[in-house]
């Protein structure tokens, strides 16, 4: 198994994975990401993130039903696996953690 | 929403996706796409969709996402390659003939792209054995000519280099680099050498290799450092080091001594010297700001040290213009060395120097074609030996070798043809090409087999001639049908046969274009040997003489000799030294080449007058102000009758007393533009030119030669006959001429022997019906016309292509060089036609030759 540090981007997608469980495929993934933040991903650059969100053990998939719009190719569903939410958990324990410490954002 | 009739995605995209896409995510990322595709039609719109769906299939092209190359059939793979090998060596062996043919093409065309490659590698790496090439800068002036055409000199102001390293930190070290002349005299040894005054930091600057000596000897202000060269010449193979010289500068005699010996310079370098000598004894001048130095380098510590340089040099060229010099600067440009090898030649007069590239453009050009030759030979072979494997192909086919693995085994089998005909090259570059080439140019390439760059280009070689000469044909035959094979449908010979005739139709244009060129230059520089100069240039000596008190006692002992009907002095001679005035023409300046000389220098130099008279030095008026002018000055500067009238030049006016033929005082490089005589006074001559009338003129010259080394014996006697003046320009014509030689050579054997081979394997093919027209009772004549005919007029298409083409670009060529060239007519045309046409007459007739005799019985009764 590769390091399990989180990119930035890595983040954003197992974020919008569990948003959408248990509705998240490759597609509906970026129609997320492009409602929510203002970028269009590639398609590449998401399933680059997710290959390595599998290869890190966060993610796990299975293959699902096709749509007439897939032209009959079938979608694949990915989920969080355990490991995958416990360093959601941990990202953001560490943001929190740092936030707190700053003194006073406000101040000029 | 969907739309109710989908807008489809261009499927290109797709088919590339599959390429290169592992198939294990292909589905799942094509639904992505198509899904994605069809919501963002809504979105954007259908344009802007499509440049996405592109955009996201390139950022597919990651590694993850890549097809992995399996090796679970490394094995397979391995024996399949090993058994393709062993087909290759089993193809050639049955093929013998054409096969050896089309390897010895192929070699001889990678052997000229060894040399290509040589040539290319030594001007990429020209001067790359001076370390620290970005942190030295050569300072170059902008400036421009009397017709205010800009140009790049590398001549500065020689005060700049003092001041300016006294002016600024950073910078680690300053040389001038001024050319001159000197008289070195060792013993009994006394030449005439080109020296170069350098200051102190040049060794420091450039760290050229020292065999003796160290580079500080410099700083010692009495030390020369000698080139191995130079050494060679005074010392032999003795020790040099530390050996007194003298060196006779404007006639001073200075003592110095050999503080350093250079290595031989590498084959790269275009930038050495042959006398280092302190600048000093040129010049220690402080306050001359429009004396100029030939270069001037600095070495800075980092480049934002040569910026402030850069931002302040204003002053320098400031001062220098404030001279009023000929060429005022408008800016100075810092040019980095490692940057110098790729521009200089545009740099007027730079001491790191090298010829316009356009020779070797030429040669790479011609190199190009001469591998174009040999591929399209081999193609064309390939071919025909393809169609005789049909059988091989219908049966691989039968049992289900894909399109794909055809293709594969012929272009492996090509590459391992290609990789035979890489070392068989090599051997050809090695033995043959690289020691010719050495021959035509005075510099030295050689095959460094340790270059790793020079074993990945060959295997690129090897590799890339394989597949681009392999493709055709591997694709042409492997898309037969089996059972078209089988039924006998299939044979060479069918409409694709245009193709093959088209690409022997290019095969002869080439070899035509290079046998013209060929021709062409040959002739050329026949033709400019022969031309005549418009003046008489045989039965003339030269003596440039170095004092005026060598010049009066020569001048006065030659006029003694019986042999010599007359003898002129001249400040400047015609092919050696000129002068330039500049004269007013309306409220131009034009500059002409003006040449001083006494009163007897045109009958001297059987130059003819055509009107007006010769210019007199017992009068006053022709001593001050007289000139007499060429046809060109004439025609282009004054109106009606020439002699009496006036022109002006820096204020002064000068009488136009005679007008002279026109005549060649330059190579025929250049045109003959206007041009000017005027008296010379008796202290400026420093030529003496004999005219020897009877005896011979070599004994003349040694008689001349014994007489100086009596009276100078401590000056070299140079001497030259004008016939001689422009070896120089006849030696550089020589250069490309001899290499078109040597490519219309090779080129001629080249489409012969692939010529043979085609004709012999196609005359193999059709034995049967020759037998049979043979036994029906046709004529060899008959039989001849037969199969001459189809290559006669592949030839005559390739002809009326070629022979327009080729006049046009040769023309154009030696239109841009020569000013004077042989007229481009039938007088070549005809004789390249004939080479061609009997190399290919020649050619068949000799398959022709072994089809008579051969027995009809015999062909017929093979299966």
């Amino acid at each position: 198994m590769k390091g399990t540090n989180l990119g930035e981007f890595e983040e954003l997608v197992l974020l919008i994975t569990g948003v959408l469980y248990p509705e998240a495929y490759g597609a509906a993934i970026i129609a997320e990401i492009e409602a929510q933040t203002s970028r269009k991903p590639s398609v590449g650059a998401l399933h680059s993130a997710l290959n390595r969100l599998d290869e890190k053990g966060f993610i796990k998939s299975k293959t699902g039903e096709s749509t007439e719009s897939r032209r009959g190719r079938k979608k694949v569903y990915y989920f969080l696996t355990e490991s995958g939410e416990q360093a959601l958990v941990n990202a953001r324990q560490l943001r929190n953690n740092l936030f707190n410490l700053i003194p006073n954002i406000s101040d000029k | 929403m969907k739309p109710d009739t989908p807008i489809d995605p261009p499927r290109w995209p797709f088919i590339l996706l599959g390429s290169f896409m592992n198939p294990l995510l292909l589905d799942e990322v094509e639904g992505d796409l198509y899904e994605t595709f069809d919501k963002r039609v809504e979105e954007v719109g259908a344009k802007k969709a499509k440049w996405l769906l592109i955009r996201d299939v390139l950022s597919m092209f990651r590694p993850f996402a890549i097809k992995k190359i399996t090796n679970k059939n490394s094995i397979n793979t391995l024996t399949m390659i090993s058994s393709y090998f062993k087909l290759t060596i089993r193809g050639i062996k049955s093929n013998l003939m054409s096969s050896l043919i089309s390897i010895f093409g192929l070699s001889i065309a990678v052997a000229c792209c060894i040399v290509l490659f040589l040539f290319g590698m030594n001007i990429i790496t020209a001067n790359d054995f001076i370390a620290d090439a970005d942190r030295i800068y050569m300072v170059t002036s902008h400036t421009k000519n009397v017709n205010n055409d800009p140009f790049i000199w590398g001549k500065t102001p020689e005060m700049m280099g003092t001041t300016a390293s006294q002016d600024y930190n950073g910078i680690d070290g300053m040389t001038r680099v001024l050319n001159g002349n000197a008289v070195v005299r060792y013993g009994s040894i006394v030449l005439e050498e080109p020296i170069q005054y350098v200051d102190e930091d040049f060794l420091k600057i450039f760290n050229f290799e020292l065999t003796d000596g160290t580079s500080a000897s410099l700083y010692d202000g009495t030390k020369v450092v000698l080139s191995a060269k130079a050494a060679e010449k005074f010392f032999g193979k003795s020790y040099a080091l530390d050996e007194e010289l003298s060196l006779i500068i404007n006639g001073e005699t200075i003592p110095v001594t050999v503080g350093a010996i250079a290595a031989p310079f590498p084959t790269n370098s275009y930038f050495s010297f042959n006398i280092l000598v302190p600048y000093k004894l040129a010049s220690t001048s402080t306050s001359d700001w429009d004396k100029l130095t030939n270069a001037t380098f600095f070495k800075v510590k980092n480049a934002s040290a040569i910026d402030n340089i850069k931002d302040l040099s204003g002053q320098y060229w400031q001062a220098y213009n404030s001279k009023s010099p000929k060429y005022p600067i408008s800016q100075f440009e810092f040019i980095p060395f490692s940057q110098l090898t790729k521009t200089d030649y545009q740099i007027v007069g730079s001491v790191v120097g090298r010829e316009n590239p356009s020779t070797l453009i030429g040669i790479i050009f011609f190199g190009l074609l001469l591998i174009f030759i040999a591929c399209f030979n081999y193609v064309n072979i390939a071919i025909v030996t393809a169609t005789r494997r049909l059988k091989e192909i219908g049966l691989r086919k039968s049992v289900g070798a894909s399109k794909k693995q055809l293709v594969f085994q012929f272009l492996s089998q090509n590459v391992f043809m290609c990789l035979f005909a890489v070392i068989a090259g090599l051997i050809v570059a090695h033995v043959i090409l690289v020691p010719l080439f050495n021959s035509f140019f005075p510099f030295e390439l050689s095959i460094t087999y340790t270059n790793p760059t020079l074993w990945i280009f060959l295997l690129s070689i090897a590799m890339s001639t394989g597949i681009l000469s392999g493709i055709y044909p591997a694709f042409y035959v492997s898309s037969f049908s089996a059972t078209n094979i089988f039924q006998g449908k299939e044979k060479f010979g069918s409409s694709k046969n245009y193709l093959f005739k088209f690409f022997l139709g290019i095969q002869f244009a080439f070899t035509f274009l290079i046998i013209f060129s060929g021709i062409s230059f040959i002739s050329n520089s026949s033709f400019q040997k022969a031309k005549d100069w418009g003046y008489n240039q045989g039965g003339l000596v030269v003596i440039p003489t170095t004092t005026n008190d060598q010049f009066t006692a020569l001048f006065n002992r030659l006029s003694t000799y019986p042999e010599i009907s007359s003898v002129s002095g001249s400040a400047n001679h015609i092919g050696n030294s000129t002068s330039v005035m500049d004269i007013d023409i309306l409220d131009e300046k034009k500059p002409v080449v003006v040449y001083n000389v006494d009163s007897s220098y045109l009958r001297t130099m059987g130059i003819k007058l055509v009107e007006g008279r010769n210019l007199n030095s017992a009068l006053a008026s022709d001593v001050e102000n007289g000139l007499i002018v060429n046809r060109k000055f004439a025609n282009t500067f004054m109106i009606g009758d020439v002699p009496g009238s006036q022109i002006k030049s820096k204020g002064e006016q000068y009488n136009i007393i005679g007008v002279v033929e026109d005549f060649h005082y330059r190579n025929f490089y250049f045109p003959i533009d206007a041009m000017a005589f005027k008296l010379s006074t008796p202290e400026q001559n420093n030529f003496i030119i004999a005219k020897v009338d009877a005896g011979n003129l070599t004994q003349v010259n040694e008689k001349i030669k014994a007489d100086w080394g009596n009276m100078f014996p401590d000056y070299p006697y140079n001497g030259y006959f004008q016939n001689e003046a422009f070896d120089e320009f006849f030696r550089q014509m020589s250069i490309p001429t001899n290499i078109l030689i040597t490519f219309s050579v090779i080129s001629i054997i080249l489409s012969a022997m692939g010529l043979f081979g085609l004709v012999s394997l196609i005359i193999t093919k059709r034995m049967k019906e020759i037998s049979i027209r043979k036994v029906l009772g046709a004529s060899m004549k008959e039989i001849a016309l037969l199969t001459n005919v189809p290559f006669i007029v592949v030839l005559g298409i390739a002809l009326i292509v070629a022979i327009p083409t080729s006049q046009y670009l040769i023309k154009l060529y030696l239109d841009q060089v020569n000013a004077f060239h042989v007229p481009i007519d039938f007088t070549i045309t005809v004789p390249s036609i004939l080479i061609l046409l009997i190399t290919v007459l020649l050619t068949i007739s000799s398959n022709l030759f072994k089809v008579s005799k051969s027995s009809p019985v015999e062909a017929l009764a093979e299966k």
